[in-house]
């Protein structure tokens, strides 16, 4: 693993002065903020937007602050998890085809210690992405609706975060194996959404696939109770080593010299 | 002592022999060149050695003194060196010292030296994006021989340089050559008789041979006499005559200017001038010449 502090080192330079640290947790934030804001202010909203018959009646249910939170997380899982693929499609795919990753693996570098600096900055970057967007929309629930079950908030964070780290990984993935970054973006979020499918339509069978952890952070929120998520826990875990080790021997893999 | 050797080294794309059966030496503290046309297999021999890929067949056996991971005392600059353009060029040089194994103050104190003999001493502290094609390839210079590495492999250093950038950057070559080997590929011979002791002639993947470069001009072709006179009558009977000298073998010449091939040069050179002298024709050049490298890479290259 030598070189793997400096490595590090460089990709948090990097993050800041491409100010991918900006905009990442920009994306979140919002995201998070709106959700909570639109639930509170919908039929304020509609009233307001005057193009109803005179005397329409409009009953909206004001949510439960869990389930606001909980379309926070949906939210998340479309527009975040898109954000997510595209601040890491180019992570290796840009190194290699700009030659920056040439520059770094003639050095004594292990391969390893590249993709794994790569990956703690993922999981540095998402954490404070996801932590101020769900800690905004948490923040905002308070105010506006009313107080959640922490303890349900928090392991649903915990969940829905290691989902997210397990999207970052695979675009890492495919990102060392694919030469154009667009490609490893557009397979990943494919991925993604086709996980999420596949799990909601064969709930019974296939509730250890990563994806259970998404839903189980949702139903956590909405319901307070969750299906198992240990399998899908661990599932993920081992995908996540599984994938770094192939991203290290996908970095190093080049089609012309 | 030799860094390494190269035995049969080949690597395939796809179906395309980009390098066939390349057998080499790389000795210690001395320029090489690896010479041939585009498409030679210049760039593929060099990414080989860096390591930054595997021969589809063959071998290169290091110097069994050395580190085992050749990258820990070797650099390398590609053709088309790439930075991170938001480093400053200071910054690079310190990742990259700090990255071979350097101390950070060791890697600091380092870049800061390498980059005044750079010539980028003023521009340290900029961001790289902003630097000019010279400027980067200096500093690519400069950042692959930051660990102080026995082995210098450079990729077309000069071929996108001005003239003053080139020469810079030979000067520089011309400095480190005392301190380690240095390979260097080029398409251009002048490039590396300038700076080189020794070359490798490529040629449609295949190494056509190995040298020194002056055991290489001397090999290039016998010497012979160049003659020019002043036009006259005179002059055309005598170049005519010429042929009669003992110890010339032949002659090609033209009106006023004839080539004379001998085996005894030192002995023709005066039996010839001398009869020049006797005749009292007007001599413009005499010379002995050989058959330019030029000459000899063009014919090499073309066979």
């Amino acid at each position: 693993m030598s070189g793997f502090g400096i490595l590090l080192h460089k990709e948090w330079r990097e993050a800041l002065r491409t100010a991918k640290l900006i905009w990442l947790p920009a994306v979140f934030l919002l995201l998070g903020f709106l959700q909570p804001l639109t639930a509170k202010f919908m039929p304020d909203i509609l009233a307001s937007a005057g193009n109803l018959p005179e005397g329409t009646l409009i009953q909206i249910p004001v949510p439960t602050p869990g389930e606001v939170l909980g379309q926070t997380i949906s939210q998340f899982g479309t527009v975040g998890l898109l954000a997510v693929c595209l601040a890491f499609m180019g992570t290796i795919a840009g190194e290699k085809r700009n030659g920056t990753a040439d520059w770094i693996l003639v050095k004594p570098v292990s391969p390893l210690a590249y993709v794994a600096s790569k990956w703690v900055m993922l999981c540095l970057i998402v954490s404070i992405a996801f932590g101020l967007g769900f800690g905004g929309s948490w923040y905002y629930t308070n105010l506006l609706i009313g107080v959640p079950n922490s303890g349900d908030v928090l392991i649903s964070a915990l969940l829905y975060y290691i989902w997210l780290v397990f999207i970052g990984t695979v675009t890492i993935m495919t990102s060392a194996l694919l030469r154009s970054p667009a490609a490893a973006a557009f397979i990943t979020f494919g991925g993604a959404i086709v996980l999420q499918l596949v799990h909601g339509l064969f709930d019974n069978k296939l509730s250890w696939l990563p994806s259970g952890l998404d839903a189980a952070a949702i139903s956590k929120l909405t319901t307070g109770s969750s299906p198992s998520w240990a399998g899908s826990a661990i599932v993920t875990v081992i995908s996540i080593a599984t994938l770094l080790t192939v991203a290290a021997k996908g970095a190093v893999l080049r089609k012309k010299g | 002592m030799n860094l390494l050797k190269a035995e049969g080294l080949s690597r395939k794309y796809g179906k395309t022999d980009a390098l066939s059966q390349a057998s080499f030496v790389i000795g210690e503290n001395r320029c090489i060149a690896l010479l041939g046309p585009n498409g030679a297999g210049k760039t593929t021999t060099l990414s080989l050695l860096a390591g930054l890929l595997d021969p589809t067949s063959g071998t290169l056996v290091m110097n069994s003194d050395l580190s085992s991971d050749r990258r820990r005392w070797m650099g390398f600059l590609p053709q088309h060196p790439a930075f991170f353009g938001w480093m400053t060029g200071f910054e690079t040089m310190v990742t990259a010292g700090r990255l071979c194994g350097l101390s950070s103050k060791e890697a600091a104190e380092r870049g800061k030296e390498l980059l005044e003999a750079a010539g980028l001493k003023e521009a340290a502290n900029r961001r790289v994006s902003g630097y000019s094609g010279g400027m980067k390839q200096r500093l690519g210079l400069a950042q692959a021989v930051v660990h102080r590495p026995r082995l210098l492999l450079l990729d077309e250093p000069v071929s996108a340089l001005d003239p003053i950038g080139r020469r810079d950057v030979l000067t520089m070559l011309d400095n480190w050559k005392r301190e380690m080997t240095i390979v260097l590929s080029t398409h251009v011979l002048h490039d590396a008789e300038q700076v080189c002791d020794e070359l490798i002639l490529m040629n449609r993947g295949r190494v056509m041979m190995q040298g020194e470069i002056e055991q290489l001009r001397q090999a290039a072709g016998a010497p012979y006499l160049n003659i020019v006179v002043e036009e006259g009558e005179k002059a055309n009977n005598w170049l005519g005559r010429i042929e009669r000298i003992q110890g010339v073998t032949k002659v090609d010449g033209g009106k006023s200017q004839c080539r004379v091939h001998t085996d005894e040069m030192d002995s023709v050179r005066d039996k010839v001038l001398r009869s020049a002298l006797d005749e009292g024709v007007k001599l413009l050049t005499f010379e002995v010449s050989r058959k330019s490298l030029e000459q000899w890479f063009v014919e090499a290259v073309q066979a």
